[in-house]
């Protein structure tokens, strides 16, 4: 096998258990990867390259016995920093957490442990992840594989650019506003932000109905793999939901009806990202869905209003309380969103809060009546520029100068809206060479159809099965 | 057949399918009892006799022609007055209610609509639902069925004494703190506190995870009756969950683990609520359950903390924008509830109660870890004294004086660890002739566990099908 680094989960793990493949050659094809393309994406922190060869020949003898640990056995993996391992360093991103270590073992990392998946790595995040980019003062410029004048998004961009550029087969990301799903895109790989409570996470953050765990890969076929393995309740998350299984035999939309959506309300996009997603709604149609086109009427400063009031009555104190707001340490753009967030919720409250998100449900569920599923642009840019923080220079979308560039993006309706499951899944790429996404909506808690669309989708565009589907680095 | 109006729903259904009762007869009964009761409890509004006449004739015409429309065609019900009806007066109990009117319909009644229930009256409530007790001054003083000078608890109380009274057979409630849960314990019948999501609610209290609308019966059986009917997914309410169908057979507990806590941690208890929660842990073991005593250390000063701040988030806010604090239409218990909450909110926010609520959910937490269900008083104390708004005089519970009365009820706990399922079921009577109750508590969303060990203590202990188990009115 060739490029082996970019074969996917699925197939690594089928080739381990047929003894086609070892993991120790795996691994060494994985860490030279990353020897070789790191001093330039800069997404990985805390390799020790030693340890998980160890790992990885200790895996290769339970193949070996035909005693694998579980579905992920001896599959090199990375992990979300923010997801904390209990005695390792939490740094957040941050120049102020010298000596934080992680109080417990987050859920998903627990599971893809027990999983048997070789942790190799974990991933860079911007400050706190309270940014849709990945820079920080701590860790630098995390880069776009496909083009390094581009961030790969944020705030999972470390996972999504270790899958873009081949030094991981599965990553983990969490997604309060987009954090999952606007690397994937950008990154041109999948990810998954299952509905509110899918997948488990730590008191007392899992009570904020924003906040979501959750798998990102290359693949959709990849993606299911690993949601299954951290998926449903666990007992240290009250509200987490029992687990519902992705099938392993996914793609089949034939008669299912699909919502179209080149933007949702006023939000802006790019006429190229427009273009992708009608090409996605096409090729579902191949696949035997109907597709019709809908507008979804939701008002891009409701969202923006009720987001940033939720973040300053929720994720605002979760960081003022380890630091204070006006550290000049602090980056400029989690300053600006203390700022902003803390101001909007001393504006609207929990209550007026509660209202707006209300308007927004009913909007999304009108529209969606009718329908199995809903698509709709990831992103409505086509890129955020590496190390750009967007505090001096406001970003410009199809013409439209954004006060706050995070509504470059169509996510936070489904934070909002959090019992959706969204599948992120590329839809294209734009002229500067960084990959477009779709989201792919299905109906609350209806995590399965979510995968059905997606698969059928990536299925019938073919992009990222074909052997150019690789970023030039 | 005696007592028509004390037969349960399912009995009363049956024998409409069989053409043994007909609707017409059974509205009759029922409608002859309330006019003989009601001028002691006060538990009914909006009565009109001849327009549910009207519907128990269409409904006997329809079993006539075997054709009834839904599982409930025909029977009598209470909704309550809190849950909007179209077209209706919307008082909430409030005197400055002059005037306002349903704008819409709240799901679960239109599902008990749509089901065939005659709605024949709506039941009485407190101020904005936002007492323990029924009185208001709008609606007067609502009685306890079992003893006239206790309140029947709230804030579901009307349906609670209507249950007891024999003038509905099902009824509906909704609980933020209890109220659902302690009404059917004073009044001697089965409230059922679904998961948060469970039954589906209307924006934006939907968005609130203390609130529960829910079923109350006489019997379990016929509490899951209602339920079925309630339960599931509603287009309206984003975060409602899909249906968990409470089988028809219930009650099998052989070999199941059942904790008991006869306190959750230092609530007070009063010694007659100890000795029947015991009493309906033999009923368990007889059943064949394993019943282990264990301790739930969580702490009163917390979950009031935690509570208060939580409903200062939202349910403060939306009482105090109707008027100003010192408007003499306020009840005391209103206004008191409003600047608890208020307060409690402004010290510690909704951060601030997330970590409460985590510690006080993982305390809950670990009690299943060895246990498939929890059973524990409902209330600590014997009784409300009617009229009384424990705003001045505080309540003394097995000795000691607690500064909120909402606390010598066991409830709140379950609506901070909001997705435990909990069914209040009757424990017997203290000497006052007021009925105790107690919680039986599943894990998260396991709701079909609820209502089999309900069921079991329930047979075991035959109370409710006793002729004796019936208020001296």
């Amino acid at each position: 096998m060739t490029d082996l680094h970019y074969v996917s989960a699925t197939e690594i793990v089928q080739a381990f258990n047929a003894r086609e493949l070892s993991p120790v050659e795996v691994f060494d094809a994985v860490a030279a990867r990353a020897d070789d393309v790191e001093p330039r994406i800069s997404a990985l922190l805390e390799r020790d390259v030693e340890a998980s060869r160890a790992e990885a020949v200790a895996a290769q003898e339970r193949y070996a016995n035909g005693s694998p640990r579980g579905v992920l056995d001896g599959l090199p993996i990375v992990a979300k920093e923010a997801h904390p391992i209990a005695g390792r360093p939490m740094r957040l991103g941050s120049v102020l957490t010298e000596g934080f270590v992680g109080p417990a073992t987050h859920p998903v990392i627990e599971r893809a442990l027990d999983a048997g998946a070789i942790l190799h790595a974990r991933t860079t995040t911007p400050e706190f992840s309270c940014s849709g980019f990945t820079h920080s003062a701590l860790w630098g410029e995390t880069r776009n594989p496909w083009n390094l004048e581009y961030s790969p998004g944020g705030s999972s961009g470390g996972s999504a650019a270790a899958l873009a550029s081949g030094t991981a087969y599965l990553a983990t990301g969490s997604d309060i506003g987009g954090s999952i799903r606007i690397p994937a895109s950008f990154c041109g790989v999948v990810g998954f932000k299952a509905p509110y409570g899918r997948v488990p996470t730590l008191p007392p953050r899992n009570l904020d109905t924003y906040v979501v765990h959750g798998a990102l890969a290359r693949t959709v076929e990849d993606t299911a793999l690993f949601h299954n393995v951290i998926s449903g309740q666990h007992r240290i998350d009250h509200v987490s939901l029992p687990k519902v299984e992705i099938p392993s035999e996914l793609g089949d939309v034939r008669g299912l009806k699909i919502a179209l959506a080149p933007s949702l309300g006023d939000f802006p996009v790019e006429d190229e990202v427009v273009a992708n997603t009608r090409d996605f709604a096409e090729a579902l149609r191949a696949a035997g869905a109907i597709v019709e086109e809908v507008d979804i009427p939701i008002r891009l400063a409701d969202v923006q209003s009720a987001s940033l009031a939720h973040f300053g009555g929720q994720m605002a104190p979760t960081l003022t309380s380890v630091v204070s707001k006006d550290d000049e340490r602090l980056t400029a753009y989690t300053r600006m969103f203390l700022d902003w967030s803390i101001a909007e919720f001393e504006r609207v409250g929990d209550y007026g809060g509660a209202q707006l998100e209300g308007q927004i449900h009913q909007t999304i569920a009108a529209g969606f009546a009718e329908y199995d599923a809903l698509i709709c642009p990831t992103i409505g840019a086509l890129g955020f520029l590496s190390g750009e923080d967007y505090v001096d220079t406001r970003l410009t979308v199809a013409g439209r100068e954004l006060e706050w560039y995070v509504m470059g993006c169509l996510t936070l309706p489904f934070n909002i809206a959090s019992r959706y499951p969204v599948l992120s899944v590329p839809s294209g790429r734009a002229a500067n060479g960084l990959p477009t996404g779709v989201q792919v909506v299905a109906r609350p808690y209806d995590d399965v159809t979510a995968f059905h669309v997606g698969a059928a989708a990536e299925r019938e565009l073919g992009l990222t099965v074909a052997a150019d589907w690789r970023p030039n680095l | 057949m005696t007592d028509l109006h004390y037969l349960s729903a399912t009995e009363v259904l049956r024998a409409f399918n069989a053409k043994e009762l007909s609707p017409v007869e059974v509205f009759d009964a029922v409608a002859a009892r309330a006019d003989a009761v009601e001028p002691s409890l006060n538990s009914l509004i909006e009565r009109d006799v001849d327009a549910s006449r009207a519907q128990a004739v269409a409904a006997e015409e329809r079993y006539a022609a075997g054709a009834p429309v839904g599982v409930l065609d025909g029977l009598p019900v209470v909704m309550k007055e809190e849950q909007p009806i179209v077209g209706r007066p919307m008082s909430l109990g409030t005197m400055f209610s002059d005037g306002w009117v349903c704008e819409e319909t709240h799901p679960l009644v239109q599902r008990t609509m749509d089901a065939g229930a005659i709605v024949h009256a709506r039941s009485t409530t407190p101020e904005f639902c936002c007492a323990g007790f029924t009185h208001s001054k709008l609606w007067g003083i609502t009685r306890n069925p079992w003893n006239l000078d206790y309140s029947p608890g709230g804030s579901s109380g009307g349906s609670g004494a209507a249950l007891a009274a024999g003038t509905g057979y099902l009824a509906s409630g909704s609980d933020i703190g209890g109220s659902i849960r302690i009404p059917a314990s004073f009044c001697g019948v089965v409230g059922y506190k679904a998961p948060y999501g469970r039954v589906p609610a209307m924006s934006p209290w939907n968005l609130d995870s203390y609130a529960v609308d829910g079923a109350m019966a006489r019997t379990v059986a016929d509490c899951a009756l209602f339920q079925n009917v309630i339960a599931g997914q509603h287009p309206s309410d984003h975060v409602s969950m899909p249906k968990v169908t409470i089988p028809d057979d219930l009650g099998d507990v052989k070999g199941l683990r059942v904790a008991l806590a006869v306190t959750l941690g230092d609530f007070p208890i009063e010694p007659e609520i100890e000795a029947n929660t015991r009493a309906f842990a033999d009923a368990l073991r007889a059943a064949g359950a394993i019943v282990d005593e264990i301790e739930i250390p969580i702490l009163l000063a917390e979950a009031q903390s935690a509570a208060l701040a939580h409903w200062g988030s939202m349910m403060g806010p939306s009482m105090a924008e109707i008027g100003p604090l010192d408007d003499e239409r306020f009840t005391d218990y209103a206004r008191m509830f409003i600047e608890l909450s208020n307060a409690e909110y402004t010290r510690i926010g909704v951060y601030g109660a997330a970590q409460l609520e985590g510690k006080i959910q993982m305390t809950i937490g670990a009690a299943f870890d060895n246990h498939d269900a929890l059973i524990c008083p409902t209330i600590g104390t014997t009784g409300f004294i009617a009229g009384e708004p424990y705003t001045e005089n505080r309540l003394t519970v097995a000795g000691r004086e607690i500064e909120l009365y909402i606390l010598a009820c066991q409830t709140v706990p379950f609506n901070i660890a909001s997705r435990h399922p909990v069914l209040s079921v009757p424990s017997g009577r203290a000497a006052n002739g007021v009925p105790t109750g107690v919680q039986v508590v599943a894990r998260p969303y396991d709701d079909v566990t609820a209502f089999h060990v309900g069921a079991a203590a329930e047979r075991e202990l035959a109370l409710t099908t006793s002729p004796s188990w019936r208020p001296a009115l």
